[in-house]
C-alpha cells in the first residue's frame, strides 16, 4: 500500500492508504479526524469541505496523493489552540446549527470566504453552495456577517 | 412566520425549525423533486436533487412565537405545508399561472 506524507492541522503525518481511497476516508477512517462529513461523495453537497493550502476544497473528490507535501486543515485545526475561530464564535452566538451535520463544511467554507473577502456582500455569500438540509440558511448568513464584524 | 406551539421549551430551536420549514417550502414547490425511471430514481445526489442553497433562501426570516402556556406541542416540520402554500400562491400571483404539479421547475 502506498504511503503519503502531508501536513494535517499543523502536524506532519504519514499514512498508508489505498491509492484510490478518497481523502475524506483517509482523514476519517485512517487518521481518525471526523470533522469533515460524508454527504454525497461527488463534491456537490460540500459537507466535507476542508482547506488545502488555505483554499476550500471538497476532500471527497481528492486522494491522499493530491495533498502530498501540502497543508490540510480540517475544522479540528481551524481555531488557534485553546480558542475559537471568529466564525465558530459567531456560529455559537447565532445558534446556527440544527442537526449540525453540514456545519463543519459550512464553517470551513465561510472561513475561506472571509479570508479572501473581509466584508463579504450578500452576493458573495450567495456563492456558497454548501447544502444545509435543515434549511437554516438565514442564520448561516447572519453568522458570516457577525464573524466579519469581529 | 408566526407559531403558537404551546409552551416554548427551546425558542431558538423553534425559530430554526420555522426557518427550515420555509426553505423546505421553497424547495419542494420550486425545485426539489425526484423522477422515477423504470423503478429507479434518476436523481442520484445533491447535484440533480435541487434542494435550496444559500442563494435560494430569503436574506432574512422573522419568526414570531405566540402563546406559551400549557403543554409543549410538536414543531418538527410544522410550517412546511404553510410555507409550501405561501410559495405556490406567490408564484401564482406573480405569474398568473396556477401550478397543479410540483415542483414547478422540474
Amino acid at each position: 500500500m502506498p504511503s503519503y506524507a502531508f501536513k494535517l492541522n499543523g502536524k506532519n503525518v504519514k499514512v498508508d492508504a489505498p491509492a484510490d481511497m478518497p481523502l475524506l476516508w483517509v482523514l476519517r477512517d485512517l487518521l481518525g479526524v471526523t470533522g469533515p462529513k460524508y454527504g454525497c461523495g461527488v463534491g456537490v453537497c460540500r459537507a466535507c469541505t476542508c482547506h488545502v493550502n488555505g483554499s476550500a476544497v471538497q476532500v471527497c473528490t481528492l486522494t491522499a496523493a493530491d495533498v502530498v507535501g501540502k497543508s490540510v486543515t480540517t475544522i479540528e485545526g481551524l481555531a488557534p489552540s485553546g480558542g475559537l475561530h471568529p466564525v465558530q464564535q459567531a456560529w455559537l452566538e447565532e445558534d446556527v446549527a440544527q442537526c449540525g451535520f453540514c456545519q463543519p463544511g459550512q464553517i470551513m467554507q465561510a472561513a475561506a470566504l472571509l479570508k479572501s473577502k473581509r466584508n463579504p456582500s450578500d452576493a458573495d455569500i450567495d456563492q456558497i453552495m454548501n447544502v444545509c438540509r435543515c434549511g437554516t440558511y438565514c442564520r448561516i448568513r447572519k453568522a458570516i456577517k457577525r464573524a466579519a464584524s469581529m | 412566520m408566526a407559531l403558537d406551539v404551546g409552551r416554548q421549551v427551546n425558542p431558538s430551536g423553534l425559530r430554526a425549525q420555522a426557518m427550515g420549514s420555509l426553505t423546505d417550502g421553497i424547495s419542494t414547490v420550486l425545485l426539489a423533486g425526484n423522477h422515477l425511471d423504470d423503478g429507479a430514481f434518476r436523481e442520484g445526489s445533491y447535484s440533480d436533487f435541487k434542494y435550496a442553497r444559500q442563494a435560494d433562501a430569503p436574506l432574512s426570516c422573522d419568526v414570531y412565537l405566540v402563546g406559551g402556556t400549557g403543554k409543549p406541542g410538536g414543531v418538527g416540520e410544522l410550517c412546511v405545508p404553510a410555507a409550501a402554500g405561501a410559495v405556490a400562491n406567490a408564484y401564482a400571483r406573480a405569474t398568473g399561472d396556477k401550478p397543479r404539479n410540483f415542483p414547478i421547475n422540474f
